[in-house]
C-alpha cells in the first residue's frame, strides 16, 4: 500500500485548474483594463492604469492650435475640425458692436486655420453669436495663404464666398 | 305666449346681464392675463406710502420663452415697463425700460430643477414730468432726458411644475454701454428691489415632458454611464474621453453650438473639436500660459491695436432700427438675391411691423444682421488682422510645455489629471496669504473681489455668492475669503477653514474681446468648475 498521500487532483486536473486559474486572472485583468480605459473612478495608487494624461502637455494638433489662438483673441465658445480636406471653423462672437467685428472674426478664423492646416484645400469660417448663427465665409486654402503673405485684408474679401445663414434659410 | 311673458322674460335677461357684467367688472382684474415676468425695481422698495412715496408699474411688453434643447435650456425674455414714483419730498421719477435677455441653462436635481445664466441689454429712458398725475397715468414728454444702456449678465433657477418652469432671475452685473442726456448711470444692485429679492417668473417650457412635481425627470436627458458594465464597454468600443469638468450652462451652449445645422452652412465634420465639449476651455488658457503663448505677446498686442483701430472706423453709433432696417434694405439690394438676404429682410420687415414681435427678432438681433451687411458691403480701407493672426498661430503651433514645472503643473491641475500633483490641485495644499483675504468690507480689486461685491447681501450683510448646481442653488457666505496662492502665482480663495469650493480669477483677457469673471471650483480638484460668475464683457 503506498503510504504517501494521494493527491486531490491529478496531473490532468492540476493543468485544468491552472487553466483556469489563468483563464479568470486575464478576464479579471482584462476587465480591470477596460473599466480603466472606459472612465471609472479609481484610486490615487492605481492612476497607473489609464493612458497618461502627460498627453495634455504634448504640442497642440491642428485643431486645438486653432482654439488655443481663438481663445487667445478671447472668444470664449468655438469649434474646429477637418474632413477630405475641408477645414470647417465655427466661432462664437460674445458680442457684435460694430461690423468690424464680423469682419475681423472671419479672418482671425481664417489666419489660424490656415496657420494650423497647412496642407487644407478648402478653408470655411461660419460666425455666430449665442444661440445665432449669422454667416458662413469660404475661400480656397491657397488663396487665404496668398492673402495672408500680403497680409491683404481686401484680397481676402476678394477670394472669399459668403453665405447668410439663419435658422429658416441660407443664402 | 302673451306680451307681458315676453316682457318678463326680457327683464329678467337684463338683469342676468347687468348681474353678468357686474361680475365680469369686479373679478376681471382677476382674469386678466399676466405676463410670465414682472420686474421690481429697487427704488420700489424704497418708498411706500408709510415714508410718504408712491409709485405705479405699467407693464408695456412682457414676453417669455424657454425650451428645451440639446439636454439643455434655452430662452429669452423682452421686457418693457413704465415706472413711476415719487419719494416723501415730492420728486417724481419716471423710468421706462426695455429689457432684452438670452438665457441658457441646464437641468438639474434630476430634472426637477433647472438653472443658467443670462445676458443681455436693458434700455432705461428717463423722463423730466411735473405733476404725480400725468407720471402715473404715462402722459410724457416726447423725448427723455436722458437715456442708459446697460450691457446685464445674471443667472436664473427654477422648479418645474408639471411643464411649467417658476424661477427668479439674479442680475449680477450692469454695465452702462452707452449715455445720452442727464441720466444718472446705475449699477446692478438697481436691478433688484431694496429686500434684495429676485425677480421672479413662470413661464411653460417648450420641449418639457409634464411631470408631477418632484416626482423625477421632467425633462429627458442623455443617458449617462454609471455602472460598471457601462464603463468597461465603453473601455471596450474607446468611447471614454477625459471628463471635461465645465459648468453645465456652458457644456450646454457649447452643446448648441456644434450641433447646430443652419440651412445651407457646411456641416462641421463629426469628429470636430468643441471648446467646453472635448476639451474645456480653461485648459487652453492654462497650456497657453504655460506654453508662453500669451495675448500680450508682440503679435497679440499688434492685433489688439489693429482691432482698436478697425472698431473706431466702423462703428454705428447710436442707430435707431428705422434708421437700422433703411440701411439694412439698402444694402441687401447690392447681395444676391437668395433665400438668406429674403429671410434678412423678412426679419427686419417682421419686426418693424410689429409691436410684439418675437423675442429673437428684437432690435439687438437686427443691429446684429446690420453689422454683418454692413461687413461685407464695406470696401473701405481695412488693415486686418491676417498676418498678426497667422503667426500667433504659428507661436502656438511651435510651442512646447515643459514638464515639472509649476506652470505645466498648473495645466494638469486644469485638466483634472490622476497625476496632478498635490501642491497644484488642493488649495489647502497651496501657500497661505493672510494679506490677500477678501472681506464684505474690504476695497473691491480683481475679478474675484468684483464678483463678490456684485453678490447679493444675507439678511446679515454678508456677500451670498451662489450658483446652480446639479444639487439646486448653492449659496456660500463666509465673513471673508481666505487666501491661497500656488506655485504659479495663481490665487485662490476658500470660505473659511471648512469650505469645500474655492473662488479664482477666470478672466478670459484676449486682444478682441475680454471677460472678466470668477469661477468656483472644487476646493480639492480645482480643475472642476462649477459656476462661472458672470462679470463684464468688453469692449
Amino acid at each position: 500500500m503506498d503510504p504517501r498521500p494521494r493527491p486531490v487532483l491529478g496531473r490532468r486536473g492540476y493543468l485544468i485548474a491552472g487553466a483556469v486559474a489563468a483563464v479568470l486572472i486575464a478576464a479579471i485583468g482584462t476587465g480591470v483594463y477596460f473599466y480603466a480605459r472606459g472612465g471609472g473612478p479609481l484610486p490615487q495608487w492605481a492612476g497607473f492604469l489609464r493612458s497618461s494624461t502627460n498627453a495634455v502637455l504634448q504640442p497642440s494638433p491642428p485643431a486645438e492650435v486653432v482654439l488655443r489662438t481663438l481663445r487667445l483673441a478671447g472668444y470664449q465658445r468655438a469649434a474646429v475640425g477637418e474632413k477630405d480636406g475641408t477645414v470647417v471653423v465655427r466661432v462664437e462672437s460674445p458680442s457684435l458692436g460694430s461690423s468690424a467685428d464680423v469682419a475681423l472674426t472671419w479672418q482671425t478664423g481664417m489666419a489660424a486655420a490656415s496657420a494650423a492646416y497647412p496642407k487644407a484645400a478648402v478653408l470655411v469660417v461660419q460666425v455666430f453669436v449665442p444661440a445665432q448663427p449669422l454667416l458662413e465665409v469660404s475661400a480656397p486654402a491657397a488663396a487665404v495663404t496668398a492673402a495672408v503673405r500680403a497680409d491683404d485684408a481686401a484680397l481676402l474679401r476678394r477670394a472669399c464666398t459668403f453665405r447668410y445663414l439663419s435658422e429658416a434659410g441660407g443664402g | 305666449m302673451g306680451s307681458s311673458s315676453v316682457q318678463q322674460r326680457a327683464r329678467v335677461l337684463a338683469m342676468l346681464v347687468t348681474f353678468a357684467l357686474g361680475v365680469w367688472a369686479l373679478a376681471g382684474p382677476a382674469y386678466a392675463a399676466t405676463g410670465p415676468y414682472e420686474h421690481a425695481w429697487r427704488v420700489q422698495g424704497e418708498v411706500g406710502g408709510d415714508r410718504g412715496g408712491a409709485s405705479t408699474l405699467a407693464v408695456l411688453t412682457d414676453t417669455m420663452a424657454l425650451e428645451s434643447v440639446a439636454g439643455g435650456y434655452r430662452g429669452s425674455v423682452v421686457y418693457a415697463d413704465r415706472l413711476a414714483v415719487r419719494d416723501a419730498s415730492g420728486a417724481i421719477l419716471v423710468q421706462r425700460s426695455d429689457m432684452k435677455l438670452l438665457l441658457v441653462g441646464a437641468p438639474a436635481s434630476g430634472g426637477a430643477a433647472l438653472g443658467g445664466t443670462f445676458s443681455g441689454t436693458a434700455r432705461l429712458d428717463y423722463f423730466t414730468v411735473a405733476s404725480w398725475a400725468d407720471a402715473a397715468a404715462g402722459r410724457l414728454p416726447a423725448r427723455p432726458s436722458g437715456t442708459v444702456t446697460y450691457d446685464v449678465l445674471g443667472h436664473w433657477g427654477a422648479r418645474m411644475v408639471g411643464s411649467t418652469a417658476r424661477g427668479e432671475l439674479e442680475f449680477g452685473s450692469a454695465t452702462p454701454r452707452t449715455q445720452s442726456g442727464t441720466a444718472m448711470t446705475r449699477d446692478a444692485s438697481w436691478f433688484v428691489p431694496a429686500d434684495a429679492s429676485a425677480q421672479l417668473f413662470t413661464v411653460e417650457v417648450v420641449g418639457a415632458v409634464s411631470q408631477p412635481d418632484g416626482t423625477g425627470d421632467s425633462v429627458r436627458r442623455p443617458a449617462t454611464a454609471t455602472t460598471l458594465l457601462d464603463y468597461m464597454r465603453r473601455g471596450i468600443s474607446g468611447e471614454w474621453s477625459p471628463v471635461v469638468a465645465v459648468p453645465a450652462e456652458s457644456a450646454v451652449a457649447a452643446r448648441i453650438l456644434r450641433d447646430a445645422k443652419p440651412v445651407g452652412a457646411t456641416l462641421l465634420p463629426p469628429d470636430a473639436l468643441t471648446i467646453d465639449l472635448d476639451v474645456a476651455g480653461h485648459v487652453l488658457d492654462a497650456k497657453n500660459r504655460a506654453a508662453g503663448t500669451l495675448p500680450t505677446s508682440a503679435a497679440g498686442k499688434r492685433a489688439a491695436d489693429l482691432w482698436a483701430a478697425d472698431r473706431e472706423r466702423t462703428d454705428a453709433g447710436a442707430l435707431t432700427p428705422r434708421e437700422m432696417a433703411r440701411v439694412l434694405d439698402g444694402l441687401l439690394a447690392t447681395q444676391t438675391e437668395t433665400g438668406g438676404a429674403r429671410e434678412l429682410r423678412a426679419q427686419v420687415g417682421g419686426a418693424m411691423a410689429s409691436s410684439s414681435a418675437g423675442p429673437l427678432a428684437s432690435a439687438a438681433r437686427i443691429a446684429e444682421w446690420y453689422h454683418v451687411a454692413r461687413a461685407l458691403g464695406d470696401t473701405g480701407p481695412s488693415r486686418g488682422v491676417l498676418a498678426t493672426t497667422f503667426e500667433a498661430a504659428r507661436a502656438v503651433a511651435d510651442s512646447r510645455v515643459k514638464a515639472g514645472t509649476p506652470l505645466a503643473d498648473a495645466v494638469l491641475a486644469a485638466a483634472d489629471a490622476l497625476d496632478a500633483p498635490e501642491a497644484a490641485r488642493n488649495v489647502r495644499a497651496f501657500a497661505r496669504v493672510k494679506a490677500s483675504d477678501l472681506t464684505a468690507a474690504g476695497p473691491s480689486a480683481g475679478a474675484v473681489s468684483e464678483a463678490i461685491s456684485a453678490a447679493g447681501l444675507t439678511e446679515q450683510g454678508r456677500p451670498a455668492v451662489s450658483w446652480t448646481s446639479a444639487d439646486g442653488t448653492q449659496r456660500v457666505a463666509p465673513e471673508s475669503w481666505l487666501a491661497y496662492r500656488r506655485a504659479d502665482a495663481e490665487t485662490f480663495f476658500l470660505p473659511g477653514d471648512a469650505g469645500t469650493v474655492a473662488l479664482t480669477d477666470g478672466t478670459l483677457s484676449g486682444w478682441a474681446f475680454g471677460q472678466r469673471r470668477a469661477y468656483v471650483v472644487e476646493a480639492g480638484r480645482v480643475g472642476r468648475l462649477l459656476a462661472i460668475l458672470p462679470t463684464t464683457v468688453r469692449p
